[in-house]
Order: C-alpha cells, then structure tokens, then sequence
C-alpha cells in the first residue's frame, strides 16, 4: 500500500473487511457441516474412558494388550445394541506411567471429552495420580490392574488421596491381598517354619520384603530376607551366602519384580544348591510364560509361581472367547490384565443399564450395587457407602472386588507349559485336592 | 576386649592419616625420594601406628616396595581379619573356610570375566590414549549380534565368536576410521575432550540403534554353553570338595583367558603387535622407525571394539544380559578395572578383573548384615576404586608420567 495516502489506505482496508465479511456466514456454514458430518454418531453415543500406557516408562506391551480388550468389549456390546439404545465410544489415552501425563489425561477425560465413566489402568502411580481430578468431578472409575493399596484406601498424608474414595473401583487384586496369599500358602498350605525372600531395591521389594515380614511374623515363621539390585551379571555370591546361612529353608521365595533378573537369581541359587530337593521354590508371576522361563531356569522343575486370574481348564464362556480372540490378534494367550480391562468394560455398561442412565452419581451408586459375571468371576463390591468397611478391616476393602481370582501353580515336569501345571493354592482350586506342593518329576 | 577394639577401630585411621601426611614432607626435607613416602606412611600407620612410624620418621630409610609396602599391606589386611572376626563372631566368612574358599573361587571366575570385558577399553587407551566412552555399548553390541545370530539357528554359541568379532572388528575400524579421525590427524585443538564427546554420543546412538533393532528393552537370551556341549560339558554344575563350579561361567571364563593369551601372543609375538607397543612407548620414534601411527590408532581401536565384542557375545550364555543396562554395568565395572590394574597395562586389565570380582563376591558374602550384602556389592568396587585413586592413582601395573 506503498504510495497511498492514509484515508486511502484506511478504505482499501474498510474494504478488505468488508469483502471477508461477505464470505463469512458461507464459510461458517460450511465449517459447522463439516463438523457434524465428521462428529454426528458422536451425538448418539455414550463415551466411555479409557487409560493405560502406550508409551515408556509404562509397560507398552501391558498397555497394548489392555487397550485391544477394551475395544474388544466396546465392540461386544455395540454388537449386542450398545446400552439405553446408544451404541458407546472408546474414549483412549496413553498415561506413559508419567504422574504429569496421567493427572492431565485423567483432567481431559473429566472436563473436556466429559467421558460417562473411566476405565482401565496397569500401573499404580499412574491411577494416584489420576483419583484427585475424578474425586473433584465425581467420575466413575474402574481401575483394571492396579495393586496400591492406597488407590481404594486412600492415603492419610496425603489430602488429595482420601478413605473411601466415593467414585473409585478397582477390581485388581491389592498389594496386601497379594502379598498375604502366599503367606497364607506358606502358614497354613505347606506349614513350612523357615523361609529365605529374596527382593529388589525398588518400591515393589521394598513393600513385598515388609508385607511378608509381617504376616510371617504373626504366625511365627522363620524368615531370612535379601535385596538385591536389579540387572546385575550374577547373582551367585548372595546366593551362596543364603545356602550357608539357612540350609533348613523349606521355601525360597524370589520375589523379583523384573522378570529377567528374577530369573537370574531363580537359576543361580539353584545352581549354588539354595533350591534343592529338599525345599519348595517361588518365582516371578511371568513364569506363566512358560517358554521363557524354560529357557531361562532349565532346572526349575518344581518351583512354583503366582498366578492372577485363571487357567484355561478354569475359564467360562465369555473368558474363553476373549482368550481365542487373543490369541488369534496378539499371538498369545490373553493374559489377566486382559480380562480385567475387559470386565472393567462390561461392569460399566451393566451399571448403565441397571442405572438406566449415564449420570455420574447414578453410576456410582449402581455399580456400588454389582453382582455381575465376567471373565474372571462374579463381581461383587462388598464395602460401599451402604455397607462402610468396619474398623477391624483393612481400609482397601472399600469398592474392593473381594475376591479377584489368584491362584498358585506348580511345574511338576519339566517343559510344562502353565496351562499343564496344577493348581496348589487356594484349596478351593487345588487340582489334586489337599495338595498344596506336589512331588515333581525330576 | 571392646575397649581395644574401639582403640584400634578409630587409632588405625588417625595413625594412616598422620604417617601418610608427615612422611612425605618430612622424605623431602631430608631430600631422601618421596615417592611411595605417602603410601609407606599410611599403611605402616594404619597397621601398627606409634610402633612403626616413629621410626621411619627419624631414619627415612630408602623405601622398597616389599618391606616397606607389601609387609604392612599383609599386616593390616591380618588385623582388619581379626578385627572383623571379633565383632561378627556368626558371620560365615569367619565360621567357615571353605566358604570363603567357595566365594573366593566364584568371586576369580566371574572376575576373569569382567577383566575380558575391560581388556579393550585398556588396549585403546594403551595406545591411543583415549578413553573409549562406548566401550559399554560395544560389549552390548556384541551379545546382541550373538543374540540375533542364535536366536532361530542350530548353532552353538562358540560357533558365534568369531562372527561377532569380525563384526565388532568392522565397526570399530569404521568409528576410528570416520569418527576419531580428527584425533588422529591432530586437526582439532582438545583431542582428549573431542574424543571422550564423539565416543559418548556414538554410545548413546549405538544403544538407542540396537535397542530399535531389538524392539524395546529386553534382557538378552541365548541357549548355556551346557546346552549345546563340547568336550561333554553338558552339566551346569560340577561339585568338587564342598565347591560348586558354574560351568557356563567358567567356560566364559576360559574363553576370556583365550583372549587374553591371543592379545599377548599378538603384542609380544608379532610385528603388528610390536608396532602398537611401539606406537603406545614413543610415537614420534615409532614413525621414524616406519611405523604409520594413523593407521596403528585405526586397527588398536578395531581390536580394542573386536575383544569388546567377542566377550559381549561370550557373555551371553553366562550371565544376566540386559539391554541397554548391560552397557552401563559394563562401562562402570571395565573403568574400575582399568584404573584398579592401570590404564593402558592388559596384565593390569586382568589382574584388576580378578580382584573386583573377589572383592565384590566377599561383600556379599561377609557384609555383616546378609540383607544388604548384594546391595553393597556394586558400591564395594566403587569403594576399592576411590581407594587406588587416593594411594595408587596409576594402579597395580600403570606408568606415573
């Protein structure tokens, strides 16, 4: 505009603005069109949340298999005509396992995508974290496969991680409930009075070591623990140390979080004679893959692993579906994270339709009345604001699936794959009824 | 009882300190050499405090390192012994012999291994005189190849090491080829700090690269050299008078030993090994002899990456291998043990291999509190590598310059 004068140059402009005036209300029109042809089934469906990682530090390989249940469940209701008429959305975040990434995911889901209900989660810190902004916006939530006892607990130094979360529901099993099942196998399965745990130097060990401390303690049970540092080369000099020292252990318990020095340790305290004939062994709950740990531990015959959730001689109908279904997509067995995102699904749509709404407080107080069945067994959240958690039990009752499904199994034979090894523990479940360990073939 | 305990637990150090400051000084006022006044000083004080230094303060004897080092080296190890069995009647390595002996043996095992992991990185410096950054990744890099070589395949995992170490070979000649070349042609100005730069970020690109290759994070399995015998070795454990030998370990042990018997043969038996040594003592002089320096520095750092490689590759079937912590576990343990034996000495490298390895098994297996014992096992070889610092900056074998 260069050569003009300014009342010139002041029209050009008037002008200018005018003529984007003139194509405004077209292109407005054009824009909200496109939105509505992009978004229309959006209007007709109920959104559904759902969280788990994607990405490191979280466990991808968890999450991924997580997120595929979760959509396996959409697609199944959608399938059977959706809930209320409406078909429902799969609303999907990455957390990452990073405490800033799940608290804004958990903030998005609740303000903005203004989800009906969130499900789904693999890593504890991720779902505290998340609790604040549902407790603040009154958002349901199941979290799938979370152990921390303060998720349903709540914390009590810490004001944003109150008792009795009113919207939070959790239908893994806890820490504490965890930790105590294999001293409950220990006490009263086997009756053994001397027990070598080995753990590692991170929060898990750390919880574990003092959790099995205190429940052997009550029962007068012997026990030498060791840590050790996680992705070591060997692990023989400590292992030779617990062999000296307690050469009357019956049950050496490696209770490693990461699977590969688990299996370090599990073979070097075979080898240096800790795991012998005359004790019981326990390892990693990702011996259930068998192939690997095979590979890795050789000579683990005998040794014993948790497992959560159920085998497949144990699975219903709808457990067995998603599992083919799995192992169809994934290439392997669908594991319990799997069926926990899964029915975490399911729990919410059946509280939907019993609620005959999608309103938050609605919801809540529906699933607080559950008593459904899915994959991993029937559902029931015993402790809820009708029935508050009395005082003489642990505070992680609270909208607590009392009984999720874990199991001890035993490789009796060599190469045994986990769906060929026996039940030993709880008795309900033994496949060789009063066996909590049995002899294996060497 | 307690109160001579107590006495020799704080007199020790206060008498090391003292013998290891006043010695020197007073070594030099006397214009007598004070080279090993300081280290003198310190051990004869720790070991027998009023007793000893007295009197080398007044006759500044000519030290020697057998009566003058190793003599009170010996003394103080035996009442540190006696000191430790007094206060931990109960602990095994005081209840038992033969289970130090057991220790002692895995610790020397697993020791020889970690000198053949290390070996390189001294071999480079040795010659070079630079200190290879990416030695971590290059052990990670050849468990990795063995890895991916035995992953679907029949083959044995000896069958593996020489593929491993041409591969090895191959990169490294190519880093200090394209990468170090500027520290070769004496064409930048801090040729130190450019290496030690290029090395750490090619090390970070080589982990990232092979933990792509791999998909994600993952611990590195291949089948135990039991599993696939030779000469019938096809037991992992073999007990023998109340010791339990690892076979797969010690197979990767006398692997280690090969190499080094090979790189001694070729520094001392060939003249390709008697152009690095030249090249490692003068290199001006070397190069007036004929010898081309640029081409030395290529093939040291290629041999240097080949050993790093081939004791990845003969790691794998032995030990817990984990990518990418490996490196990092590697890196930290190979630098102890260079700066343990010396920078730049290969006997060093092994001699150094086997003391951490013995130092580290007898935490774990003497540390007072047996829950801790393997917490502190890495932490002890860091200890033992603050010590050599303070009194033997040039290690077991090293030149002072």
């Amino acid at each position: 505009m260069h050569g003009l004068s300014r009342s010139a140059r002041r029209s050009a402009g008037t002008q200018a603005g005018w003529h984007l005036r003139d194509h405004r209300p077209m292109r407005v029109i054009l824009g909200a069109l496109l939105v509505l042809a992009a978004a229309g089934p959006a209007f007709a469906d109920i959104l559904i949340g759902g969280v788990a990682p994607l990405s490191q530090p979280g466990d991808v390989a968890g999450g991924q298999e997580m997120k595929w249940a979760l959509e396996q469940a959409v697609n199944d209701v959608n399938a059977k005509g959706g809930v209320l008429g409406q078909k429902i959305r799969l609303v999907f975040y990455d957390t990452q396992n990073k405490p800033d990434v799940c608290a804004s995911v958990a903030k998005r889901l609740a303000q903005e995508d203004k989800v009906a209900a969130v499900v789904g989660e693999f890593h504890s810190g991720c779902a505290l974290a998340q609790i604040p902004t549902y407790n603040q916006a009154g958002m349901p939530v199941v979290f799938s496969e979370t152990y921390n006892d303060k998720i349903t607990a709540g914390d009590p130094a810490d004001p944003n991680l109150p008792a009795n979360p009113p919207t939070v529901f959790r239908i893994a099993p806890t820490s504490t409930y965890y930790s105590s099942f294999i001293a409950d196998w220990i006490v009263n399965g086997v009756r053994a009075k001397k027990v070598v745990q080995v753990v590692d130097t991170t929060d898990y060990g750390v919880g574990a070591a003092s959790a099995m401390k205190e429940a052997l303690g009550k029962a007068g049970v012997k026990l030498a623990q060791v840590s050790v540092e996680l992705a070591q080369p060997d692990y023989a000099s400590i292992m030779t140390r617990l062999k000296n020292e307690n050469p009357d252990a019956e049950v050496v318990y490696y209770d490693v979080s990461e699977t590969a020095t688990a299996y370090v340790v599990m073979q070097n305290g075979i080898d240096v004679g800790l795991s012998n004939a005359k004790n019981i062994c326990v390892g990693n709950p990702a011996m259930r893959d068998a192939q690997s740990f095979w590979q890795a531990v050789p000579n683990g015959v005998g040794c014993l692993f948790q497992l959560v959730g159920l085998t497949s001689t144990q699975f219903n109908e709808q457990a067995k579906s998603v599992d083919q279904r799995a192992r169809t997509a994934l290439g392997h067995e669908a594991r319990n994270y799997a069926f926990e995102a899964y029915d975490s699904v399911l729990l919410v749509v059946d509280a939907i339709r019993r609620a005959n709404s999608t309103d938050a407080k609605a919801i809540v107080k529906a699933l607080e009345q559950t008593s459904m069945v899915g994959t991993q067994g029937k559902y029931v959240f015993t402790y809820n604001s009708q029935n508050p958690v009395p005082k003489d039990k642990p505070g992680w009752l609270w909208h607590q699936y009392a009984e999720p499904p874990l199991q001890l199994l035993e490789f009796t034979k060599k190469g045994q794959t986990s769906e060929e090894a026996p039940t030993v523990w709880p008795a309900s479940r033994q496949t060789q009824p009063g066996k909590a360990f049995i002899p294996p073939s060497r | 009882m307690k109160l001579l305990l107590v006495w020799l637990a704080l007199a020790g150090p206060a008498w090391s300190i003292a013998g290891a400051t006043a010695l020197p000084k007073r070594y030099r006022e006397r214009r007598a050499d004070p080279r090993l006044a300081g280290l003198a000083g310190g051990l004869w004080g720790a070991a027998l405090g009023v007793v000893a230094l007295p009197w080398l303060y007044r006759r500044v004897p000519a030290l020697r390192r057998g009566p003058h080092i190793l003599v009170p080296t010996l003394l103080l190890s035996a009442e540190l012994t006696w000191l430790f069995a007094r206060v931990f009647p109960t602990n095994p390595c005081v209840k038992d012999a033969l289970y130090v002996v057991d220790q002692i043996q895995t610790g020397l095992t697993v020791g020889l291994v970690y000198a053949t992991m290390a070996v390189g990185l001294t071999l480079i410096y040795s010659v070079q005189r630079i200190v290879s950054f990416t030695h971590g990744q290059f052990v990670m890099f050849g468990g990795v190849v063995a890895f991916l070589l035995l992953r679907n395949s029949p083959w044995s995992p000896y069958a593996v090491l020489p593929i491993v170490g041409l591969a090895a070979l191959v990169l490294g000649v190519a880093v200090a080829a394209v990468l170090l070349r500027p520290v070769q042609a004496g064409t930048v100005e801090r040729p130190d700090e450019y290496a030690i730069l290029m090395t750490f970020g090619f090390g970070l690109f080589l982990t990232y690269a092979l933990v792509g290759t791999l998909g994600a994070p993952v611990a590195v399995r291949t089948p135990r050299y039991t599993d696939r015998p030779l000469l019938g070795l096809d037991t992992a454990v073999v007990q023998a008078g109340g010791l339990r030998f690892r076979i797969d370990l010690v197979i990767a042990g006398v692997i280690g030993l090969l190499i080094f018997g090979a790189l001694a043969w070729l520094l001392y038996h060939t003249w390709l090994g008697w152009s690095f040594r030249a090249v490692s003592m003068d290199r001006a002089a070397s190069a007036v002899s004929g010898i081309d320096a640029g081409r030395v520095f290529v093939l040291v750092f290629g041999i240097g990456t080949m050993l790093a490689g081939v004791s990845g590759a003969a790691l794998v079937p032995a030990f817990n291998f984990q990518v990418p912590e490996m490196a990092a576990q590697t890196a930290i343990r190979s630098y102890v043990i260079v700066v343990l034996g010396g920078l730049g000495s290969v006997r060093g490298a092994l001699l150094g291999g086997l003391f951490l390895g013995i130092v580290e098994a007898l935490t774990a297996g003497c540390y007072p509190d047996p829950s801790k014992g393997a917490t502190y096992q890495v932490a002890s070889g860091l200890l033992v590598f603050l010590l050599v610092l303070l009194v033997r900056p040039q290690g077991f074998f090293g030149r002072t310059e």
